[in-house]
């Protein structure tokens, strides 16, 4: 049986809050709880969901941006979560896992030419001795995100939104990864820029045979270019199906309610008011499930009772008490 | 049809260090009353420049060279500032994309909502305060009261942009222009300030321009879309018309370019090239350089205009001289 590439098991994390007496936090935000994940290699798994659920805090954490609270993240049979400096450098982690953030302008220093901000990797992690070979990957890197070397000398204010994000993807190619962390990577762009960087990311995924772990809020990106889609809500999944079948075999209340708001057919009738736009605060979590004030089909046991994430028969997973095998 | 607002021949543009930027050239659309038109386009479409230029809050240094802005038969752009202040926030008001940049940060939302009021009308402090609270429950904020006496950043996304449809909507306006109100939000969010603006549109007998690039969101709300490139309206039609049979290039380009499961295992359609240099406009048809569906003298002479088809639809191509 063909392991995954990338597993979490029970991933938790906490912010605190404030400070109290003795200097303790007085609260946590819930950013997430025990989220366990499988991913497959050369797959792209989708992690869908609105602000404040916890997909950028997972993405941080499986690339080691931020601790863990607790639980564990393995990466290729190894487990990485308690993996520090050295240790992360020696195994080369750092480089098999990268990221692409949303805001390319935000991520390329301004004061940089393009030239060094594509070296800096390299040379970073001392990959070759001598110039010339870096000069050469350099080259191959802009040929790779279809970019001409004329832009080498200009700083990143002199590119187009696209032209920037396709020289971070540049940068997250450059040490050879087999896993990128793709955080809302075409959010910031217009829609005819976004459908240029998915063909990139599509075409660099069969040559360079990638794993990708894509941050979404865009139901459409994701099923165009997922493999799994797991929607997550306050800090957990409660989903995870096909993304080929997303609209069709959704079942949870949430993943419904957000496949009928991106449903552009206009119907006066079908809206749901009860649905309030401000979810229940990731500091005083409800007892229950998660979802109970705002879901149209709860039941009394949704508030007592914390659904787990079961597994359907077709294949499904989800985190519903009304959600059942028949 | 009576025509609420009338912008014609329009020219805007900005004087920077490097030369003339001419980002708006020979606008001419209009609005008639209870009607709502969807402006879509990219960045450097010149939209934003458009919503502007209405309202009159065009930056330094733009500029508007020629044209003419009707609304409610007056030429805006003919106007003291003093009779445009009295319009801008009463008859025309406007909801920005990002309320937390639009909201001042230092003034409770009690203050912030009174103060359109008192400016446009001639209620007291008092009735002031009960209209701000009754028009929050008709923008369905929960426990208007105590939302009065917050501040901009103790709201969420959601609430503060009810916030600013609220605000907009308090004198109400003749005109609602809202652009890119809900880019910023999520989509569930998004859903309900789209079923809002609808109700308020009813509620007020309120025109709407909502401005956008996501075809989506304006298709669900306008019964008209003008779609804008590179400085110029492109296409003009019906909502049903322009989704169903798109006849510019530029505009059936950008519908083949959004992603979705039934385009799975294909590569995308996309847009090869640049917006081009608006200091620079080349001969001929803006779209050209990028066209996949140019002929031999595109390139060539003067742009060409938006010619007027059956039922309404206009369209700046060759291909339909």
């Amino acid at each position: 049986m063909v392991k995954p590439i990338l597993s979490t098991c029970k991933l938790k994390k906490l912010f605190p809050v404030g400070r109290g007496v003795w200097n303790k936090p007085k609260a946590y935000v819930n950013a997430l709880d025990k989220v366990d994940l499988d991913i497959m290699g050369c797959t792209t798994f989708g992690l869908l969901g609105e602000s404040g659920c916890g997909k950028t805090t997972l993405a941080q954490l499986i690339t080691r941006l931020q601790e863990p609270t607790s639980g564990t993240i393995w990466y290729k049979g190894h487990d990485i979560t308690k993996m520090k400096g050295r240790d992360l450098r020696e195994n080369r982690i750092y480089s098999q896992i990268q990221i692409v953030f949303q805001n390319p302008a935000e991520v390329l220093s301004p004061r940089r030419t393009i030239d060094f901000l594509l070296k800096e990797p390299l040379k970073i992690n001392k990959v070759y001795e001598k110039e010339i070979e870096i000069e050469q990957k350099i080259e191959e890197l802009l040929d790779k995100v279809n970019l001409r070397p004329e832009l080498l000398t200009r700083f990143p204010h002199q590119l187009s939104g696209g032209q920037q994000q396709r020289i971070c993807i540049a940068r997250a190619l450059s040490l050879n990864p087999d896993f990128i962390v793709l955080d809302e990577p075409t959010s910031a762009l217009d829609v005819s820029v976004q459908a240029k960087i998915l063909n990139l990311l599509v075409e660099l995924q069969q040559k360079e045979r990638l794993t990708y772990l894509l941050v979404t809020h865009d139901i459409r990106v994701a099923e165009y270019i997922c493999t799994d889609i797991a929607v997550m809500y306050l800090g957990e999944i409660v989903e995870i199906l096909k993304a080929e079948e997303f609209r069709q075999n959704a079942k949870h209340p949430y993943s419904k309610l957000l496949i009928e708001s991106a449903n552009t057919e206009c119907e006066e009738k079908d809206f749901d008011l009860k649905v309030l736009d401000d979810p229940p605060s990731p500091i005083n979590l409800p007892k229950g499930c998660r979802f109970q004030a705002r879901c149209p089909v709860s039941i009394p046991i949704c508030s007592t009772i914390h659904p787990e994430l079961k597994k359907i028969s077709d294949g499904t997973k989800c985190r519903c008490h009304r959600v059942t095998d028949n | 049809m009576n025509r609420l607002l009338s912008v014609n021949n329009l020219n805007v543009v900005f004087n920077t260090f490097d030369g003339v930027s001419r980002v708006l050239r020979d606008i001419s659309l209009e609005v008639g009353e209870c009607e709502s038109l969807g402006i879509v386009g990219e960045t450097g479409s010149g939209k934003s420049v458009l919503s502007q230029s209405i309202m009159g809050i065009l930056p330094v240094p733009g500029k508007i060279i020629s044209g003419s802005i009707f609304f409610k038969g007056e030429n805006l752009l003919s106007l003291s500032s003093k009779k445009m202040g009295k319009i801008r926030g009463a008859g025309l008001s406007m909801i920005l994309q990002s309320p937390m940049t639009s909201l001042n940060p230092l003034f409770k939302v009690k203050e912030q909502m009174i103060e359109v009021l008192k400016t446009h009308s001639r209620l007291n402090n008092k009735e002031a305060v009960y209209r701000a609270e009754e028009l929050l429950r008709i923008v369905r904020v929960p426990e208007a009261k105590s939302v009065l006496e917050r501040y901009p950043f103790e709201l969420s996304g959601g609430m503060a942009q009810r916030v600013m449809i609220a605000m907009a909507v308090s004198c109400n306006p003749a005109l609602i222009i809202a652009d890119e109100p809900t880019t910023a939000l999520d989509v569930t969010v998004e859903k309900q300030i789209i079923k809002l603006m609808r109700d308020i549109m009813r509620r007020f007998n309120s025109s709407l321009i909502w401005i956008s690039h996501d075809l989506d969101v304006v298709k669900q709300v306008c019964g008209k879309i003008a779609v804008m490139y590179g400085g110029i309206i492109v296409e003009i039609g019906s909502t049903e018309d322009i989704l169903s049979q798109p006849l510019h290039p530029y505009t059936r380009a950008l519908m083949d370019s959004q992603p979705s499961v039934s385009k799975r295992g294909r590569p995308l359609q996309s847009i090869e090239g640049f917006v081009p240099n608006m200091l620079n406009i080349p001969d001929g048809c803006i779209f050209d350089c990028r066209c996949l569906e140019k002929s031999g003298d595109c390139c060539q002479g003067t742009p060409p205009a938006l010619v007027e088809l059956d039922n309404g639809r206009r369209v700046a191509c060759r291909k339909y001289l």
